[in-house]
């Protein structure tokens, strides 16, 4: 091991974060779905860590793994059939999920589970730790009022009665930008827009003032003028209100305007994962690489080609041993196929898991 | 709703009219075939002029609430409405509490078993749903029957209207197994409504809020399960209709139900057709209250 | 196809930043990619429903039942042991015994032979009673769907009318009305087509309704759209494209259509407004032995073990061919 891998490492252990100095350490987070067709190892081993005021964006395509790692953190995976089989998700220094795997007495693997308890879960979801979904149409009840859905979160963790809870729902309907905010606490989902219906998704997500808010693919469903519209809000609001996001996506152009860093996952591995410039200037995974390639951007010539990446995402039931990108990588060598690479830092701050990572040439 | 109700009674009357049958000559029997006395009654009910005729006065008499006059061997020349009037709410009754029993058993049944999809409970229940549902009431009838009175002689085999404690445990047979049937169709109902609830996105966006269990269950679950309710109230009615029939036959309960059979198997023409009519209107009268409910519960419903 | 891709690369392709990567590429020195093995079966979404259907336990159970008794009530002739209709006055309600494998009814009649007999007519209101008012009500539905406009409204209403009256009083009616007048028609079997006739003219409007909002919902989808850009005529559109969507979920509604029949058929003969005895029939079996009871349990037994039958395994199988065709349903 490196000497920047060791001292990474040792800064980035869950033992090391008991003192809580980053908001959020996901340390060897593993989430297997099992299911009749097989095993599906959702989330293999993911680490990476989340400190205050920062945004995170987490890349990849359908089935990479980052929803999964979202609802993991908030433990939210229906647990037949998913199952959080090992790893540490630790949440101001307290152990979310704790579950680590020592050699019994009898020769088999005891399964060691620290982690904290449902009720503590419950009051951490839509407090400290609040989450938005891709669909604002089905996200919300249409049988209750908007302001009734803010305003039963902001009663469950606040404490407060409901006029307070009505008052503050009116304060946040109006910071995201509804006009008639206290006439339109009375409406239903059904009067709303889309892209207005996402607003009141991210009300009712920031009403608790949390610590922590996780975004999955909130623009996806929306159309590109509105999608713009709703991420300069969650800029400005998350600023305000001194919230960290974890900003889950497939696009990265979404990325590039909101993150601070990147983490890039594949076939639930994270893959590379570093500061925005690192990623989108200097990537050196074979994969983040052919994404940056396939995507149009500004300062390219017009004359150039975008390139796809060949080859299909793998299938997540009969994964092959090693690298799950191996069988569409470029840079491919035979201990890609027995073995998967560690995240190793490569820089710093910036990590790649590749054993024959894309060298930067002198330009 | 006026304009089917008419067409029901106008298609009635005319499929009665357009029978083989003659009723004047069934009840006479041998008389009939005096032309005198046929003619004679064929005349003082009104049976002699045109069809055309006898529709206009037979519409009129409606909307007075007159139903004509019976055709049965033993009722013959009695109103219509004598006959009728005492089942009405003893079919109500009988009708009413099998569906608040089915009620009280299939709905918890149903949703228990969706929360707890997949476990020894869920499976259970189903299957006790199964049996509930599949065994048909005509055949459970007579089982019942042999068991509890004829080998137990717990319960009496038929009878209905008794004073005092006889008067209920003569309702307990029938009206328990009235409301099986139903009670395993709600069950099985509720229980994919619930599920089908339960896997919703708003249901997720609920947890993600982290809201207590029983919050998350009554407020934003519950109140959804309610919004499929319209396509059961057909087969629901249509059972009750069909039940009663049954049920009162067998247990020789003076129902609506019974009236009906008695009279198609007498070839009681008016008597047929007010009960048809009776029936029609109470089906079209539930499906308006369906519709009211529904404006009620879904805000997206505007009536 | 990675070949290709390389190939087609202009020479001077200057993307962002040299890596050498891109110049490989050009160069068509990449290492050849492997390329997702494709499954080894071609799975229609017919035949993964068919191989659904047959893992299901249940169903193929109930299917097995159901072809076993139209076979022993089509080839009752050759099934039977006594004459179903033969009075043995010396035999009154005996057990079942090697001779008369159900026991013998109040007349002395062979119940095994009646109720293979019985079986005929609920199977036949049943299952031919079921395709006849799917096929109408597929047609009108689809007619209504596809036309829309003044054509549907009328259809529609039309519809509403007939399915806004009890189904079964109208049923009760036609019988009792016209039951007897038909009887010498057709040696006897009159009062079965009355039957399947007045089933069918009273049960098509609940299909009709479900193909139409199918269709409906069908044809607002974009594959629909796609074939009526690419030119597509109409007719094509629909037997090609919205039909083989919808055969599944029609076959779904039949399965408790023909559940529904058989329970009505046996309800009419209960109360002696079906089928009339002497004539064996499953609900005319019932409807005798319920009345005499304390006399001869086995009268009531049989039957109704036939018609529990009978309702359970199509219950069954309308369930199985539901799951396999919309596995994602709530089990």
């Amino acid at each position: 091991m490196s000497q920047a891998t060791e001292e990474h490492r040792a800064q980035h252990t869950p033992e090391a974060d008991r003192n809580g100095d980053h908001l959020l350490l996901v340390e060897n987070l593993r989430t297997y779905f099992y299911t009749r067709a097989g095993v599906v190892k959702a989330v293999q081993g993911v680490s990476f860590h989340l400190d205050k005021g920062e945004t995170l964006g987490i890349v990849g395509e359908s089935g990479s793994g980052k929803s999964v790692t979202a609802m993991s953190i908030m433990r939210l995976i229906p647990q037949p059939p998913g199952r959080y089989d090992g790893g540490c998700v630790l949440f101001r220094g307290v152990p979310l999920i704790d579950i680590r795997e020592q050699p019994g007495r009898d020769g088999r693997t005891q399964r060691i589970d620290r982690s904290a308890p449902e009720s503590h879960m419950r009051s951490i979801r839509g407090g400290d730790i609040s989450m938005i979904f891709q669909d604002p149409m089905t996200s919300l009840n249409p049988l209750l009022t908007v302001g009734k859905q803010i305003a039963e979160t902001v009663q469950e963790h606040m404490h407060c009665g409901r006029k307070e809870a009505y008052d503050r729902a009116f304060e946040m309907l109006d910071k995201v930008g509804i006009p008639s905010a206290r006439a339109r606490l009375k409406d239903y989902p059904h009067q709303f827009s889309g892209g207005m219906r996402q607003r009141v998704m991210i009300a009712i997500a920031l009403s608790t003032n949390p610590d922590l808010l996780i975004a999955d693919e909130p623009t996806t469903a929306l159309d590109v003028t509105i999608q713009a519209q709703i991420l300069d809000l969650m800029r400005g609001l998350s600023s305000e209100f001194g919230s960290s996001v974890i900003l889950i996506t497939h696009d990265l152009g979404v990325v590039a305007g909101l993150a601070d860093r990147v983490a890039v996952m594949y076939a639930g591995y994270i893959v590379e994962t570093g500061k925005l410039d690192d990623i989108f200037y200097r990537a050196q995974h074979p994969y983040t690489h052919m994404l940056l390639r396939s995507i149009p951007r500004l300062d390219m010539d017009r004359e150039d080609r975008l390139i796809p990446i060949p080859g299909s995402p793998p299938d997540m039931l009969r994964l092959p041993p090693g690298c799950p990108f191996a069988a569409r990588c470029p840079n491919v060598r035979e201990i890609c196929r027995q073995q998967m690479p560690p995240l190793d830092p490569i820089g710093a701050g910036h990590l790649a898991a590749c054993w024959n990572p894309v060298k930067e040439e002198a330009a | 709703m006026v304009v089917v109700v008419y067409l029901i009674a106008t298609i009635v009357f005319f499929l009665s009219h357009a029978s083989p049958y003659d009723p004047i000559k069934l009840n006479l029997g041998q008389h009939a075939a005096n032309k005198l006395i046929y003619n004679n009654y064929a005349h003082l009910f009104g049976l002699d002029k045109s069809e055309w005729e006898q529709y206009k006065a037979y519409m009129g008499g409606l909307l007075h609430g007159n139903f004509g006059y019976s055709e049965g061997t033993d009722t013959w020349g009695q109103p219509v409405w004598s006959l009728l009037q005492n089942g009405v709410p003893v079919s109500l009754k009988l009708g009413g509490f099998a569906l608040i029993l089915s009620l009280i058993i299939g709905l918890p049944i149903g949703l228990i078993s969706a929360l707890k999809q997949n476990t020894i409970v869920d499976h259970g229940s189903q299957f006790f749903v199964m049996v509930a549902y599949a065994i048909p009431v005509f055949v459970l009838i007579p089982l019942a029957q042999l068991l509890f009175a004829v080998q137990l002689r717990w319960l009496p085999v038929s009878g209905w209207g008794a004073p005092g404690l006889e008067g209920y445990r003569q309702m307990i047979l029938p009206v328990t197994l009235f409301a099986a049937g139903l009670a395993g169709f709600f069950a099985k109902s509720f229980r994919s409504f619930m599920l089908e609830v339960l896997s919703q996105d708003y249901i997720r966006t609920a947890k993600a809020k982290g809201l207590k269990q029983r919050l998350v269950l009554y407020r934003h679950a519950f109140k959804n399960t309610l919004l499929p309710l319209a396509s059961i109230v057909g087969p629901t009615i249509a059972f009750l209709i069909v039940g009663s029939f049954i049920v009162e036959t067998f247990f020789g309960i003076p129902g609506i139900g019974l009236t009906t059979v008695d009279s198609v198997l007498s070839s009681d023409y008016p008597v047929i057709e007010a009960t048809t009519l009776i029936l029609a209107v109470f089906v079209v009268f539930i499906n308006m209250l369906t519709d009211i409910f529904y404006a009620m519960v879904d805000p997206r419903v505007r009536l | 196809m990675a070949q290709q891709r390389q190939g087609s690369l202009p020479s001077d392709t200057t993307l962002h930043r040299d890596t050498g990567f891109e110049r490989s590429a050009a160069a068509g020195t990449l290492p050849a990619v492997e390329t997702e093995q494709l499954p080894p079966q071609v799975s229609s979404p017919a035949g993964d429903a068919f191989r659904r259907f047959r893992k299901n336990g249940a169903a193929m159970l109930s299917l097995s039942v159901i072809l076993i008794l139209v076979f022993m009530a089509a080839f009752a002739h050759f099934m039977h042991t006594a004459n179903p209709l033969g009075i043995e006055y010396g035999n009154l309600d005996s057990n079942p015994s090697p001779q008369h494998w159900f026991g013998t009814d109040g007349l002395g009649r062979d119940q095994y032979s009646r109720l293979i007999y019985g079986l005929r007519v609920p199977l036949i209101v049943g299952i031919l009673g079921t395709a006849v008012t799917t096929i109408i009500g597929s047609l009108i539905g689809v007619m209504a769907a596809y036309a829309g406009g003044f054509v549907d409204t009328i259809l529609s209403r039309f519809t509403d009318l007939i399915f806004a009256f009890p189904a079964f009083l109208l049923a009760l009616l036609s019988v009792s009305l016209f039951g007897q007048a038909l009887d010498p028609y057709f040696g006897g079997a009159g009062r079965v087509i009355l039957l399947t006739v007045v089933f069918a003219a009273v049960g098509w409007p609940f299909l009709m309704r479900f193909v139409r909002s199918l269709a409906l919902s069908l044809k607002e989808q974009q594959f629909v759209e796609a074939a009526r850009t690419s030119g597509t005529s109409s007719w094509r559109i629909l037997v090609r494209h919205l039909l083989p969507n919808m055969y599944g979920l029609i076959l779904v509604q039949a399965g408790f259509i023909v559940v529904f029949f058989v329970y009505n058929e046996a309800v009419l003969s209960i109360l002696g407004l079906g089928v009339q005895p002497p004539n064996p029939d499953l609900g005319v079996l019932l409807f005798n032995g319920s009345e005499r009871l304390g006399f001869n349990p086995w009268e009531v037994i049989f039957p109704s073990i036939f018609i529990t039958i009978i309702i359970l395994a199509f219950t069954f199988l309308g369930d199985g061919v539901r799951d396999a065709v919309d596995p994602r349903g709530n089990k």
